[in-house]
């Protein structure tokens, strides 16, 4: 066991460190880069029952510390994953990945974990409720207590492998939320996904993107999803994957600190795709500066 | 296939009032072909910037941009390294010429059509170009194209012209083609022209090497990212409407 092997649920990874859904696509795009079993693990783009086209052009803007996104869950739905994509996925990534399942029903999330769970490169099931961008769908979920209880409650019932949601910083009471979820059986917590903003055109005014809102990322939502992460850790007790903003080793110790078990990072595989692998080498230099043996050590100090 | 690295600015000189030279160069032997882009790291940007390749070489690549905003008037101060993803997309083929390739350009769109015409040449086609600007001051690549011994033809907006109409004039609609400009140029291209040929796309991206679904684009046969699969894709393909 190296020092930077962390356990979720059952699960071991090298090291914590997990690429993002939907910055990462099936991690097939990443191979030119680099060897992506050097992974924790990465968490697939989201995925629904049904192929979907997602919204229309332009889907992206930036900000000085990152970028927003309307991608609007563009997937080839959860058949062609399993059939097509995965046998190919299981010829370059020997590891296991997190599969992103979102829905705009509690049947679809459902049927598509239950696909989803039968695959044995799939290690951990995490619920999107929070993606943004889907007008009547994700926000509602992941914002109303018992409506996430629900979806949560009905997948459980019908998978054998760990669940993780994926909650939304919208949320107006997300300690209330993480608890409720850990009492309904979730195995695990992701904090958290994007923040909702808009960016208008300098010229004319007008919205940039075609879906007028997007999804927040990058370096500049950091403190804000830090503080989720230390904000909801002394309420729970099942592990939470910190997620937002972290472009750096530094982040992720801090990430830690706060109280995730792993992290994922999204945006920065975008802006630099050969940086994770940098990380992951800083990150065990890091462990030798704070004399940690594991760095599990970390997770949480904050709070100690 | 995308490759990260660090390039050395050998120049990054202003050819227009708005439109500069930024010449690369690196240690590795490039693979590049003609229609692929460089996604340039502007420091201070958190995005990378999509810039055509209009010449290379194999340890060089010419780029040609136009300052559109903040990162490309950042792009201009940029001397040193640059750090870039390179041999983004998927270029032009040119399985469609036997003799004659025809290339059809607008403004800061006629940049990746010079890499064709050098292309062209090397394969022995006569080269044939209808490039629009919008006044004479803004005219690009002159030197570059007489050079080549194209057929070339400049339109400009300020004399009334038009480069979809000019191509029609010159009786040239029947001819396999390459293009790139504004949209609603390449839409016009598109309806009148009878020949086979490309278009090349662009759209704002995350990410410039298939990993964030930022640029797909719904075409005739399905979804497809501008940046992996395109940006170059077949005339009949492209539903433009939803580019507009
Ligand atoms: C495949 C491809 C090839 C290109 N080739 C060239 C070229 O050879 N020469 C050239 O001058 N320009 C080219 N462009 C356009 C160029 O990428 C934009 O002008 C540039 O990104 C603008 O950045 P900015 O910060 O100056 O403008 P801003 O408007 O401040 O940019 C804000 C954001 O929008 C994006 N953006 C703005 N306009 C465009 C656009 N037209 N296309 C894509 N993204 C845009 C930027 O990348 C940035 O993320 C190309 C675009 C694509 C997609
Ligand atoms: C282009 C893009 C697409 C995304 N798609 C999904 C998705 O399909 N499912 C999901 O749960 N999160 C999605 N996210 C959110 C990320 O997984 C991540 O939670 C968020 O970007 C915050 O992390 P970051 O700041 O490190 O990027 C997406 C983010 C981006 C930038
Ligand atoms: S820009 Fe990210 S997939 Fe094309």
């Amino acid at each position: 066991m190296g020092k930077l092997t962390v356990e979720l649920s059952g699960m071991t990874l090298k090291n914590p460190v997990i690429p993002a859904s939907g910055t990462y696509g099936y991690g097939m795009d990443y191979l030119d880069f680099y060897d992506v079993n050097i992974l924790g693990s990465f968490s697939i783009k989201g995925t629904t029952l049904h192929p979907r086209e997602g919204n229309g052009l332009p889907r992206i803007c930036e900000y000085d510390q990152g970028m927003l996104n309307s991608v609007g869950l563009q997937n080839p739905g959860v058949h062609d994953v399993a059939e097509k994509i995965f046998p190919e996925l299981k010829k370059v990534y020997h590891g296991q990945v997190i599969a992103n399942i979102s829905g705009f029903s509690f049947d679809e999330y459902v049927e598509c974990a239950k696909i989803m769970d039968r695959e044995d490169i799939v290690g951990i099931l995490e619920l999107n409720i929070s993606c943004p961008n889907v007008h009547g769908g994700g926000a509602s979920f992941g914002t109303d207590i018992p409506t996430a209880v629900e979806v949560l409650k009905r997948v459980k019932q019908a998978v054998r492998k760990p669940v993780y949601v994926k909650c939304t910083p919208q949320c107006p009471d997300l300690v209330g939320m993480c608890r409720a979820l850990e009492e309904n059986g979730a195995d695990g917590l992701v904090l958290s996904n994007t923040f909702l903003g808009i960016r208008l055109d300098r010229r004319t005014g007008k919205p940039i993107m075609k879906n007028i809102t997007g999804g927040v990322s990058g370096p500049g939502i950091f403190p804000q999803a830090l503080y989720k992460v230390y904000q909801v850790y002394p309420h729970v007790h099942i592990p939470i994957i910190g997620c937002g903003g972290i472009s750096t080793a530094d982040d992720i110790i801090e990430m830690m600190s706060a109280g995730a078990a792993a992290v994922e990072i999204g945006t920065l595989n975008l802006t630099d795709p050969q940086r994770i692998p940098q990380i992951i080498t800083e990150l065990e230099q890091l462990c030798d500066t704070l004399h940690v043996e594991s760095i599990t050590e970390i997770t949480g100090r904050a709070h100690r | 296939m995308p490759v990260q690295e660090c390039l050395q600015v050998i120049e990054n000189v202003r050819i227009k009032e708005d439109v500069f030279r930024l010449v690369l160069s690196g240690q590795r032997h490039f693979f590049l072909k003609c229609g692929q882009f460089v996604n340039v790291k502007v420091p201070g940007k958190a995005l990378r910037r999509p810039i055509s390749v209009t010449s290379y070489t194999d340890h060089t690549v010419t780029l040609t941009y136009r300052i559109a905003g903040e990162g490309t008037k950042l792009l201009t101060e940029c001397t040193g390294e640059l750090d870039v993803i390179n041999e983004c997309g998927n270029g032009f083929s040119f399985d469609l010429f036997e003799k004659d390739i025809l290339l059809i350009g607008g403004g800061i769109g006629t940049a990746p059509l010079v890499a064709c015409a050098e292309e062209a040449v090397k394969r022995g086609l006569k080269v044939h170009a209808v490039f629009g600007f919008r006044d004479r001051s803004q005219t690009l690549f002159e030197e570059e194209m007489k050079k080549l011994g194209a057929d070339l033809h400049y339109v400009y907006d300020e004399d009334g012209e038009n480069t979809v109409t000019k191509v029609r004039d010159l009786g040239w609609q029947d001819m396999n083609f390459l293009c790139c400009g504004p949209t609603v140029m390449m839409r016009a291209a598109d309806e009148l022209m009878t020949g086979e040929g490309e278009f090349s796309l662009e759209t704002r991206m995350g990410c410039g090497f298939g990993g964030c679904m930022g640029c797909s684009l719904k075409l005739k046969s399905g979804m497809a990212r501008i940046c992996k699969e395109g940006p170059v894709f077949r005339k009949g393909e492209i539903l433009w409407e939803n580019l507009l």
